[in-house]
Formats: structure tokens, sequence, C-alpha cells
């Protein structure tokens, strides 16, 4: 049998990944297998890399099929990414790229994640993200508020909410988190 | 503290054996984090921009000090053999071990807790435990998320999660993998009992073993793939209920051996025994095959002069990076198997009169 890498005989590791239910069998001769740690990093005990290296094989499947309807020189201003750049490395450039690649990106994330049509995170909430909706959900009772008070004419209280809308929509007002 | 100190003593946790220590090594919970406003680890330019990030990095790690007895070493000063040894220890992953530039790790005493900094993400806080400990891990990684926290403003957005350089990580940027020593299933050919159980859940099965021996190593990790759409809790009790079963598998197929083939099973056993006790020359994959197989003997208790701690001792201590960090030089391949091979005669002749 030959490696698959190299095509050399002699093969002496083999590696059976599993990805989405379908089994998929690498033979590596011992210079491949070594070269890419498979050696000299064995099995023992939990090596943070291995899935890794697996994973973005699914990725870069999937980014194929899409490739067709992305735009490639969609741009991320940020950190100067393109589309282009995340297909080729199937990396994104910085947090904000999920923002500016959204519409694509979230039909490649519920296939990838296989989250059944909408993807949506379901586990633990960033500490700042709770504060954010907190402040959040303040201003919107402030604005029902507001807009009742006015209607109903009390401009007294309307201009007390308006205090408190503004200094709350101020980036480093009340309830707002600074870094 | 140098990397050459951590070399004399294997990790202090791998003695201990854990819940389900026969069968399962180590269970090792990842969650990668990223900082609002940075561009991700391999788009921050070096040198400047991204020597100065990683020292802001460690700058908030020693702020918030998420762990008592933290040590952090930037990886851009450290030798190969040096970054090598971490890897062995589970310390640091690969990618952070062959990248380039500023990286770094910040780890505790015991070896349990590490966090890397600019690998593929900012921040990948990592805790391994002993044998089948999903719960536990988990709520430390937890605890120190929590931590890290009070000083880093981390990226998250309320549809996607916690935002990570690879979609596959995205979400809860959880990652479980059990590492798991299946002697009994390879040796009765039914590793498709793990592919069929693992698959039908979503879960990733990688294992090595080579040609011809059918065990090199014997060892699978089992891993989620998926991230995001799932509580942490609900991924953990997909793979804890797959690992429980698993083990189960493994334990029946060990008594059968032993009531239906205890001859060949044992002769498999000292026939590894002899060769580690006389051996001139042992290769890695060779050690490591076995060394399974004494592993096996020991669970099995046709062995008995070394516990299952010591072999996994043993299998971390016959790896490239220690044979050469404890000599405190580079050694060749060849000679290797020479230093491999005096180790494991030393080990296997002490013990046994
Ligand atoms: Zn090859
Ligand atoms: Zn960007």
């Amino acid at each position: 049998m030959g490696c698959d890498v190299c095509g050399v005989d002699g093969v002496s590791v083999h590696l059976i990944e599993v990805i989405d239910g379908k089994k998929r069998e690498v033979h590596l001769c011992g210079a491949c297998a070594d070269q890419r740690g498979l050696i000299i990093d064995p099995s023992a005990l939990g090596v943070a890399t291995k899935l890794e290296e697996i994973l973005p094989a699914a990725v870069s499947d999937l980014l194929n099929t899409i490739k067709k309807v992305a735009t490639p020189d969609l741009l991320c201003e940020s950190c100067g990414h393109t589309f282009a750049d995340f297909q080729q490395q199937n990396r994104l450039g910085c947090p904000e790229d999920y923002q500016v690649f959204k519409s694509i990106l979230v039909g490649l994330i519920d296939k990838i994640q296989k989250t059944g049509g909408t993807p949506k995170h379901v586990g633990r909430v960033s500490e700042r993200a709770l504060a954010r909706r907190s402040r959040q959900r303040r201003i919107d009772t402030l604005r029902t508020d507001l807009a009742a008070a006015i209607a109903e004419e009390r401009f007294e209280r309307a201009a007390e909410l308006r205090d408190q809308l503004e200094c709350l929509q101020k980036p480093d007002g009340q309830g707002y988190e600074t870094r | 503290m140098r990397p050459a100190d951590l070399a004399l003593h294997p990790s202090p946790w791998l003695k201990t054996l854990g819940p389900c220590g026969d069968v399962v090594f180590s269970t090792r919970i990842r969650l990668a984090r990223n900082v609002e406003g940075y561009p991700f680890p391999a788009r921050l330019k070096e040198p400047d921009p991204r020597r100065e990030f990683e020292a802001r990095l460690a700058g908030w790690l020693g702020e918030a000090r998420p762990a008592e007895d933290l040590h952090y070493w930037n990886l851009d000063g450290l030798k190969p053999i040096e970054r090598l040894l971490l890897m062995e220890r589970h310390l640091i992953s690969r990618e952070l071990a062959q990248g380039d530039g500023d990286r770094g790790v910040c780890f505790s005493s015991a070896e349990q807790i590490s966090i890397m900094t600019n690998e593929e993400d900012h921040l990948r806080i990592q805790v391994i435990r002993p044998g089948l400990a999903i719960d536990e891990a988990l709520a430390m990684a937890i605890e120190i998320d929590r931590k890290l926290e009070t000083r880093i403003p981390y990226a998250f957005d309320d549809q996607l999660g916690y935002l990570t350089a690879c979609p596959t990580n995205v979400g809860t940027g959880l990652r479980i993998s059990v590492m798991m020593h299946l002697p009994g299933l390879v040796l009765g050919e039914q590793m498709d009992k793990v592919f069929n159980a693992a698959s039908r859940v979503g879960l990733a099965v990688r294992g090595s073993h080579g040609e011809g021996s059918k065990a090199v190593g014997d060892v699978v990790q089992i891993s989620n793939q998926h991230t995001l759409g799932r509580t942490e809790e609900e991924i953990a009790e997909v793979v804890r209920a797959i690992v429980a079963k698993i083990v189960d598998y493994e334990r029946g197929v060990r008594q059968h051996l032993l009531e239906e083939s205890r001859a060949r099973v044992e002769d498999k056993i000292w026939r590894s025994v002899g060769v580690l006790r006389t051996a001139r020359l042992v290769g890695s994959e060779e050690s490591q095959s076995l060394l399974s197989a004494v592993r096996l003997g020991i669970s099995m208790k046709l062995y008995g002069d070394l516990r299952i701690g010591d072999l996994n001792e043993l299998l971390v201590l016959t790896q490239p990076g220690h044979l050469q960090a404890i000599r405190g030089k580079e050694i060749r391949a060849d000679d290797r198997d020479a230093v491999r091979a005096t180790l494991l005669r030393e080990r296997f002749k002490a013990e046994s009169n």
C-alpha cells in the first residue's frame, strides 16, 4: 500500500477519521506521519491540535460549494480581510468579520454546525453581553415611558426620562461598560 | 522555572488514576476566546502589533489571576526542544509549538490548567484531568473563563456566541476531548463499535494504530465536532454518554479475552515485557505499542510490577522532546532509540528483580 501523501510504499500509520458520520481512512508512511507530528506526538494523552487539523477540511469543502454565490471582494474595513481571504485560509480576520460577512456566513455556519436552519447560540453568555442586554432593556423601557409621558403631556416627567436616556446612550455613560 | 526543570518530572497528574482510568487516559476541555477590537492572531502583523498584543494578553492574565501559581512563558524565546517538551505534556498544541512569533502559554504548577495566547485564537483556555472527568474539568474551565472576563473584553455576538477565528469553533468555543486506551477492542477487532456509536451522535473519533501489530498506541480520541446551537451541558452529555458506552465495551472485551483467550493475551503482554527488558534499540512507535500491551496487562491483573500511572508516565517520558530535554541537548533520531531503550530497560528491570 502506498502513502496517501507521498506515494511511497511501506505505510506505517493508519488514521481513521469520522466526520459527520463519514469514515475516512488515511494511510501514511513513517516519514509523512512524523512530519505531521503523528509519531513524535503520539496517541497517549490528548493533544490539542489533531481535531482542528481535520475540521478545516470540512470547512473548505463547504466553501467550495458556496463559491458561486459568494462575493470574493467583500471587505472588512477593520482588519482588511476579504471574503476571498476567508475562502483561501478557512479563517476569519477579526471578530467583526462575522458582521461584515454575516449574510453568507450564517448559512455556512448552519451547515458546519448542523444547527437545523438557524444558527443560534444557546450556551453561556459573556458578562459584557449580559450587561449590554440589560442596558438595552432599560433603554427600551425608558423610550416607552417617554412616549407615554409625551402623549399624556407630562412634560416635566418627559424631560427627566430624556435625560436618563441620553445618559445611558452616551458611550461613557452610566451602565455602559468601558473597555 | 525553565522548561528543562519540567523535564525531570512528568506532569504531576499523570500518575493519578482518574475515574475509569483503566480505559480513559484523560479528559481535556478547551474554550476558545477572542478579544473584541483586535484581529485574530494570524492577522496581527509581526513584529510590533503582535508583540504589543501578546504583552497585553500576558498583562491581563496577570491581573485576572485565574488560578494560583501560574507561570507564563513567551514561546518565541524558547528552543525547539523546549517547545516540543511542552507539547508532549499537553500544555501547548502543535500549532503553538511549531508556530512563529510572539505567542505564549500560561500554566499552573500542577499542569492541569494552561492558557495559550495567540494560538489560532487570542486565548485558548485548557483544563486537563486524569481519567473521565468531564464535569470537573468543565467547571474548572468555566471558572477560569469568568475570572478572565473581569479583565478581558471578549468578542461575543448575541446570535453566534463567542466569536472564533474558525467558524468550526464559534458559539460555545468548547471542545471536549476524551483520550481513551482501547487495546481490548483493537485486539478483539471491534473498533467499528466505537466509530458507529460516536458518529451516530456527531462526535469525531481519531485513532492511530500501526499495520501488522495493529497496536501502536491503541489510543483513540473522542471529541465533539459541533460548538454552536447546544449548551455546554448538552455537549458534555453527549460525549459523556458515548464514552461511558465505549468504556463498557472495552471492559467487556477485556473480560471476554481473559476468559476465552487468556494464553494469547498473556503471551502478548509477556513478550512485550521481554522486549522492554532486553532491547537495545526501541523506536517511538514500537515503544508505545509495547507499553500499551503492558498497560492492558496491568488492568487485567496479569502483570503487577508497575502501576497504570507508571505506564502513563513512561508513555510521555519516552517521547523525543522528553528524551532530549532530560539530557539537555539534541539527540539524533537513531541515537534516541538507544536512549529510549536504556530508559525502558532500567524501568522494567528495576521493578522486577
Ligand atoms: Zn509518505
Ligand atoms: Zn476583520
